[in-house]
């Protein structure tokens, strides 16, 4: 995966497939500025302590029929490669929460890609799900909500969702939100 | 579930959901999600799928999505099923092409057999 944006998509995939009816993702850095921090939360059915434990080895899945499960295998590769990790936090009937860090400078770290176009593929095939995000860096934070921003009767609506889409873009852009900027190019930049 | 909202939150994604199913009499449109899809470029397919049909107004297409169904070498696959024909199964389905089988398949009802990875009878076909 060449974007953090497609490891999210990934996750969000999952909260999907979990029954979750809402999610939470956060996505900025920590404190210090060191670290980029991908936060996803949902209230589907969570796993055993047994699946929670094994949810990063690329050879377990709870897919029936299914041998390999790689989508937090392959995030866990990308936040290692970038000095970060991943953790995973369940409780059966409850939810899951997948944390991922990556160190915001490492030249390993690919960029964020396109945020907003991730969660409106994601709001479009999931019109039942509310969806919580926010964006919250030192250059600036936001926040949407689908429950609070799209009426009822307007959620799975092309027109809906694109106008949601726009707003979420447009108010990324304003927060600083830069979807190029790998770590490689932070470090440049730092530098000169 | 833990309080009345929860309850509240269920009740409403059901109901979309119900919402959604009474409305399998439109155009169907589904893009494989899985990991693997997602590594191929799924989302650019969906993204160009949503613009096109934004353009030319069809918003009565159901837009849905569906996990890995093992022909991961394909993706991204997409499924376009028109009411009362067979599903047309398409395999390596970029923004491009994906724009052309909107055009094509979803609005002037004319598959575009040559990226045609399978064919599924529809429900009244498989009666006979």
């Amino acid at each position: 995966m060449t974007e953090i944006s497609l490891h999210l998509l990934d996750v969000l995939e999952n909260s999907a497939k979990a029954g979750a009816s809402r999610v939470r993702v956060f996505l900025g850095e920590d404190g210090e500025g060191e670290n980029l921090i991908l936060e996803v939360e949902d209230d589907g059915r969570g796993m055993s302590p047994d699946e929670a434990s094994r949810a990063l080895d690329p050879f377990f899945t709870t897919t029936p029929g299914k041998k390999v499960g790689l989508g937090l295998a392959l995030l866990r590769s990308t936040a290692e490669a970038a000095g970060g990790s991943v953790r995973v936090r369940s409780v059966p009937g409850n939810g899951t929460v997948v944390t991922a860090t990556f160190r915001l400078r490492s030249v390993d770290r690919p960029p964020l890609g396109d945020i907003p176009g991730t969660l409106q593929t994601f709001v479009m095939c999931h019109p039942g799900i509310e969806l919580d995000f926010t964006w919250k860096t030192r250059k600036g934070s936001f926040h949407a909500n689908t429950r609070q921003q799209i009426p009822p009767g307007d959620r799975g609506s092309l027109d809906a969702v694109v106008a949601f889409a726009e707003k979420l873009s447009a108010g990324m852009k304003q927060a600083g939100f830069e979807p190029d900027k790998g770590g490689f190019d932070v470090e440049i930049k730092t530098r000169s | 579930m833990k309080s009345r909202q929860d309850l509240e939150r269920l009740k409403e994604k059901t109901l979309e959901e119900i919402r959604l199913r009474m409305a399998s009499g439109a155009p169907r449109v589904v893009v494989g999600m899985g990991t693997c899809g997602i590594a191929a470029g799924a989302r650019e397919t969906l993204l160009a799928i949503m613009d096109e049909l934004k353009k030319r107004r069809r918003t009565d297409v159901t837009i849905s999505e569906t996990g890995c169904v093992g022909l991961c070498a394909k993706e991204p696959l997409v499924e376009v099923t028109l009411p009362g024909q067979p599903t047309v199964v398409y395999g390596n389905v970029d923004p491009s092409k994906a724009r052309r089988i909107v055009l094509d398949h979803l609005i002037n009802g004319q598959p575009v057999t040559e990226w045609a990875v399978n064919v599924i009878p529809s429900p009244k076909e498989k009666e006979k």
